[in-house]
């Protein structure tokens, strides 16, 4: 006969397994709640070079919990961080042997441009004009037997290199910075609140045309006797100026009783809590002289 | 002491043997119960609806689609029509035949063949419209909004800045009619309205976003929604429903290109039962609204009011609401929209005292309907 006891002992070790397997697989225990309160910001990117003030329009700014000490790691990235200017890159291409017309230097060059995806090519004349844009159109042409067709999809039939491979570029340097400031994003917040929210503690924005820009629901929480909080707003990839690179990496304190508080860059500069890093671009690229007409070429038959 | 360890063994042999009998048992029980009921599934199981989310057809799209299978018409910005490489029809037989010979040879009216087809006869070609109109979406779509942005918007000013020329791409979103733009022959630089352009032509039915975020606050529901108001085509932007917004760039060399169907097309746990519904806040809002002279009242660009746009990664994370101090810090409706807030505290205060009271604000930029609900936190902000 079976006596209970003899289940007893069966059954402990069972149970004690599980309770240790089931207490190893808990998170280990969260920090003691705390108080949590959201804040705005109206950020206005403006900042003057040579005594005259520039507007930072459709400029990506981050937002970074914490200051300019605690994201040291990234600030000493930021500062190693080197940067290829646009025309540089067509330069380099053109030096390795790829074929880059003038007309296309001039085309990026007058409508102010990055690759050619900032604007549609409107005319079969305009695109017969660009060396590289009659030969996307012309293979257009061939495949889809439609003239505005071939125009409208004019990009599809650019070789990659020249269509956004400036863009790749920069995105590779920019990617690379983008991960550090979130993970020290989240590391602060880790250390704050003992959350792993991978969105805390970082936000990204794109300023308007007038250089404004809008950082919302930020997390607040302040240190003891403060009810701010320090983040740091910084363009993380350089801001091109004639032959210089900036990247500012300001400080500003985040009051969550003063929604859409105004915070100007060029206020921020003059109360000395940016750090500015400048970047002399390795090599200034001349262009080629964009004042000439050029020439067309034909169109396939 | 040894006859004590016997016994031990034993019982724990026991339960071992027993557990396992039993496990084994529910186990042997469910695969057969599992099998009859497969078994009644294939008898019965009428083929006339396709889904993509079975396992068997969660396959590579390529593997029945093809791309192109002919030609979509769209408009150029100027408005001239072209036609363009589309997937314009349902995958070939030879797609389903491998698995639903079956099927396809079925009694003299397949019911396999009314999925594709609008009469089940070998005579008769004709198919549905494809995609299948008013069917549940078994996709969602993916689009980063900020990574096209940043393609869009992203050049860093050049030494001497032309004040000819717009400094960027994603200017002033052309809510500019196109034939003001001419005449200012301004460039015009890709932006928000590659995409999103007025709605014309069509009259939508109306509703509250979110309603269930929302609570009704008791006791302050109006009683009947009198205020008799209709949204018109222009208080609208569209969305893109077809392929040629992102075959202009994605068809052959830009990923995901057109034969890449899962870098867009996400397929869903659900179906979604699309509706002609619009879901939004503030109804009253009119992007198209003239203002004394003719000229567009809301000429800023779209990201000064949908301030929440440019943190977007994707469409499901997107949110397009715009932020009540956009429009309460403006110097064109601050006044309305503080006025407007204090009016519906008075008039709580008021209903305090009076129960029948009813309340009215609220409808400078709402519907009565949602004026009813209780007044948000961001608008409490509001001072």
């Amino acid at each position: 006969m079976l006596r209970i006891g003899n289940y007893i002992n069966f059954i402990t070790p069972i149970i004690l397994l599980l309770t240790s397997l089931a207490a190893f697989s808990q998170e280990p225990a969260s920090s003691p709640m705390v108080e949590q309160k959201k804040g705005s910001v109206r950020f206005t990117a403006k900042f003057e070079i040579n005594g005259k003030s520039e507007t930072l329009d459709r400029k990506r700014f981050y937002l970074i919990r914490g200051s300019r000490q605690q994201n040291a790691e990234l600030l000493k990235n930021i500062a190693e961080t080197s940067v290829t200017s646009r025309d540089c890159y067509y330069a380099d291409l053109r030096r390795n042997g790829r074929k880059i017309s003038d007309e296309f230097f001039c085309w990026l060059k007058t409508n102010d441009c990055e690759s050619p995806y900032c604007r549609e090519v409107k005319t079969k004349e305009e695109a017969l004009s660009v060396p590289e844009f009659a030969a996307a159109y012309n293979i257009g042409l061939r495949e889809y037997r439609q003239s505005a067709l071939a125009l409208k999809w004019i990009t599809t039939n650019l070789p990659d290199d020249i269509r956004d491979g400036y863009y790749r570029q920069q995105k590779n340097v920019l990617g690379k910075l983008v991960d550090l400031a979130k993970f020290a994003g989240q590391e602060a917040t880790r250390l704050k609140k003992g959350s792993t929210d991978k969105a805390a503690g970082f936000q990204s924005i794109m300023t308007d045309r007038l250089g404004n820009g809008y950082f919302l629901e930020v997390d607040i929480i302040p240190p003891e006797n403060n009810k701010k909080e320090t983040y740091l707003i910084t363009n993380l990839l350089p801001i091109v100026f004639g032959d210089t690179g900036y990247v500012w990496t300001c400080e500003v304190e985040i009051d969550p009783d003063k929604p859409q508080a105004q915070i100007n860059l060029k206020k921020l500069i003059t109360d000395k809590k940016c750090e500015v890093f400048t970047k002399k671009l390795t090599e200034v690229c001349t262009l080629p002289d964009c004042s000439k007409s050029p020439e067309k070429p034909a169109e396939a038959n | 002491m040894k006859r004590d360890a016997w016994k031990i063994f034993l019982s724990k042999t026991t339960v071992i043997l027993l557990v396992g009998l039993g496990l084994s048992s529910f186990c042997l029980l469910e695969i057969s119960a599992q099998r009859r009921k497969n078994v009644r599934r294939s008898s019965g199981k009428v083929y006339n609806n396709f889904a993509h989310n079975i396992a068997a057809h969660r396959q590579s799209c390529s593997s029945c689609h093809k791309s192109p299978t002919g030609l979509s018409t769209a408009k150029t910005a100027t408005g001239e029509n072209y036609k363009y490489p589309d997937i314009t029809d349902y995958p070939d037989h030879d797609a389903c035949i491998s698995c639903h010979r079956q099927q396809f040879f079925r009694g003299a009216r397949p019911s396999i063949c009314s999925i594709c087809h609008t009469k089940v006869s070998p005579r008769d070609k004709a198919r549905f419209a494809f995609p299948v109109p008013n069917k549940p979406e078994e996709f969602s779509i993916r689009f980063p909004h900020n990574v096209h942005q940043d393609i869009i918007a992203g050049f860093d000013e050049p030494p001497v800045r032309d004040n000819n020329i717009a400094a960027a791409h994603f200017v002033n979103a052309k809510f500019t009619p196109a034939s003001k733009a001419q005449d200012e022959k301004k460039t015009d630089y890709n932006n928000c309205t590659i995409c999103h352009v007025p709605a014309s032509g069509k009259i939508y039915t109306t509703a509250p976003r979110r309603p269930q975020l929302v609570a009704l606050e008791t006791g302050l529901v109006i009683a009947s929604h009198k205020e008799k108001f209709t949204a018109l085509a222009g208080h609208f932007k569209t969305v893109p429903n077809g392929h040629n917004s992102c075959f202009n760039c994605h068809y052959s060399e830009q990923r995901p290109t057109r034969n890449e169907c899962a870098g867009c097309h996400i397929l869903r746990n659900k179906p979604l039962v699309e509706s002609n519904v619009i879901e939004r806040l503030s109804l009253k809002f009119n992007h198209d609204e003239a203002t004394e002279a003719g000229s567009l009242a809301h000429d800023k660009e779209c990201s000064s009011c949908h301030v929440r746009i440019t943190q977007s990664a994707d469409l499901r994370s997107l949110d397009p609401d715009v932020p009540i101090f956009t429009c309460a810090t403006s110097s064109c409706h601050s006044k309305q929209v503080k006025g407007e807030i204090s009016q519906r505290n008075d008039d709580l205060a008021e209903r305090g005292k009076n129960p029948q009271y009813q309340i009215k604000s609220c409808s400078y930029c709402h519907s009565s309907y949602v004026g009813s609900f209780q007044v948000p936190d961001s608008h409490r902000a509001v001072k």
